[in-house]
């Protein structure tokens, strides 16, 4: 009973806990790279204060949402509270908080980048901005899922008094959510600061390094949309003939796919960094460099897709 | 609500005949689905002949820039032009585009959401890619690619092979599905109702339009409500419908034809000629 309780109020501080934090240093980094950019250059001071101010906004929206999902739980709140109910809160709030932290700091490590070109090269400031903007909605993604999720467990929650069985599904649906938003967000982020320098320092080759930002943003998303996939199933499992077994399905499927997609989401945020570098540097050879770095992504996300699978014939078994 | 991506309205035709296994089973709905992204794409492509008679004109001169792109992504990646591949290609990618796009349409969903269309497009270009690499190799010359380096990897290979496949296609069928159940989500969260409410939205829109214009009627408070609720579901709705019908499936079939035109150009490259070039020059 204290235990559920705890692990109720647990869900909600780590939602709130973790967005804050995450937020909290994206935004120094965006302020910090403001006052650089001022630095280097005060003739794009305004455009590129505008671009801050537009960037910031969007970067807290992952701070929002999980206050959002904080409140609906606290307020609908009523004791006493089963262990599963308490569970599937600590599930929900992992999800929405870790996704919201990491999202935060890669979506304005883009506005600090995007920042810094514009002092670079203050002419052509406007595109930077409309070009970071498209870029922050596409890392925003991950955070719209997993408040999707949060809510979907919240209404489970909300509807009646949880089993244990219960609980730990939902629970684990939170998990793979938090874990498969990890990697793909960081490697949003490696990939967007990189393609906003990039686009700083050759404005010639922006019509290059746009298509390919935003087919390497989707592609680099993936792992995501298979995470939530992957928790969309298993919020709807059908119970299977023992309570543990369910439990044991759950949580087995929710470490296949949260931590199988880590690894590719980061390391696909290399690859598509370094390419937006060589464009950026040799415009002439974007064939070449676009044709590499799509075969390296498809062999890299391959190991995504088997634990796609794999999640998938353990859940539909 | 209860999604089950592997069930789906079926009919076995053969069963007279006792063959009674899940695998003679037809998907009707998705069988219907691939017909209509068929039939858009051929009244497409009759649409296009007669504006390509045309000179000058803005349609047939976009249509030509397309064309372009598919000639120069198949010549610059293989290296060298050729009508066979060219069509191989275009219509992969095309026919890919428009199952993924077909959900746009009210009460139609994606062909591609059926894992048995993704595995069917994976299958077709692995194949094909196996058919032009024994025609420019040879069959002997075809066997030796898999004993190549060292003779004991050859069943790595061959999961290599397979793997390739099976990566391929479930790239394109989670992608696809997710963001169709997202989207599906998202209506419901919107309404209760079954109707698709993306199109009562914009009755409602044209109907306040249409009443505001031959009624002249003053602005009352309720009637802007409706109006500014109706704009906002048009506006989040279409938004997330065009993020994941039109991008992701763009995006989707643009990474499938791409992998199948990087596996060609392995597959037809001619390494012999290019060592005796090198040893000439070196000479």
């Amino acid at each position: 009973m204290i235990l559920a309780a705890f692990l109720s109020y647990l869900g909600n501080i780590f939602a709130m806990a973790f967005s804050a934090i995450g937020v909290g240093i994206g935004q120094g980094l965006a302020g910090e790279g403001i006052v650089e950019g001022l630095e280097r250059q005060p003739m794009g001071g305004e455009q590129s204060f505008r671009t801050f101010i537009i960037g910031l906004a969007l970067t807290e929206s992952g701070a929002i949402l999980a206050l959002v999902v904080v409140l609906m739980s606290l307020v609908n709140l009523k004791f006493p509270i089963t262990f599963g109910c308490g569970i599937a809160d600590l599930g929900a709030g992992l999800a929405i908080g870790l996704t919201a932290g990491v999202v935060g700091i890669s979506s304005s490590l883009a506005v600090r980048n995007a920042c810094l070109s514009i002092s670079r090269q203050p002419l052509f400031g406007a595109k930077i901005t409309t070009f970071m903007l498209l870029m922050q909605s596409i890392i925003e993604a991950p955070v719209i899922f997993a408040f999707i999720i949060a809510l979907i467990i919240k209404t489970h929650v909300v509807h009646g008094f949880l089993g244990a069985e219960e609980g730990v599904k939902l629970f684990a649906a939170g998990i793979v959510m938090a874990l498969g938003c990890l990697g793909p967000s960081i490697g949003q982020g490696i990939f967007v600061s990189s393609a906003c320098k990039s686009v700083g320092l050759n404005k010639s080759a922006y019509n290059k390094i746009f298509p390919f930002s935003m087919l390497s943003a989707a592609v680099i998303e993936t792992p995501v949309m298979f995470a939530f996939l992957v928790s969309f199933f298993l919020i709807y499992l059908e119970p299977k003939s023992l309570a543990i077994v369910t439990m044991v399905t759950a949580v087995s499927v929710a470490i296949a796919m949260g931590v199988g997609a880590i690894g590719t989401g980061v390391s696909n945020g290399y690859i598509a960094s370094k390419a937006c570098r060589v464009i950026a540097d040799k415009p002439q050879h974007y064939t070449i460099v676009l044709r590499n770095s799509l075969v390296s992504f498809a062999i890299v996300e391959s190991a995504a897709i088997y634990s796609f699978i794999i999640a998938l014939l353990i859940l539909f078994r | 609500m209860n999604i089950k991506p592997f069930d789906h309205a079926s009919i076995a035709p053969l069963s007279k005949f006792g063959l009674n296994h899940p695998f003679f089973n037809i998907h009707i709905s998705t069988l219907v689905y691939t017909w209509i992204a068929m039939a858009l794409l051929i009244c497409g492509g009759l649409i296009a002949r007669c504006y390509l008679q045309k000179k000058l004109h803005p349609i047939g001169i976009s249509l030509e820039v397309i064309i372009k792109f598919f000639i120069n992504l198949c010549s610059e990646t293989i290296g060298f032009f050729k009508y066979e591949y060219f069509a191989f290609i275009a219509s992969l990618f095309l026919f890919t585009l428009y199952c993924n796009m077909v959900g746009l349409l009210p009460f139609i969903d994606e062909a591609t959401k059926d894992l048995n269309t993704a595995l069917a497009l994976g299958v077709s270009s692995f194949f094909y890619v196996q058919y032009q690499s024994i025609k420019k190799n040879g069959l002997v010359g075809y066997l030796k690619d898999y004993v190549e380096p060292v003779a004991f990897l050859l069943p790595l290979e061959i999961i290599g092979k397979v793997a390739s496949v099976v990566s391929m296609s479930f790239r394109l069928f989670g992608n696809i599905l997710g963001g169709s159940i997202v989207y599906i989500l998202l209506v419901q969260a919107v309404s209760s109702f079954q109707v698709p409410f993306l199109i009562f939205s914009y009755a409602a829109l044209c109907l306040y339009f249409i009443i505001k214009k031959v009624i002249n009627l003053k602005e009352h408070k309720a009637v802007s409500y409706i109006f500014f609720t109706c704009f906002f579901i048009i506006f989040f709705l279409t938004g997330a419908q065009i993020f994941f019908g039109v991008f992701e499936g763009f995006v989707q079939a643009f990474v499938i034809t791409m992998l199948t035109v990087t596996y060609l150009a392995v597959a037809v490259a001619e390494p012999v000629q290019k060592e005796k070039k090198t040893k000439e020059s070196n000479s």
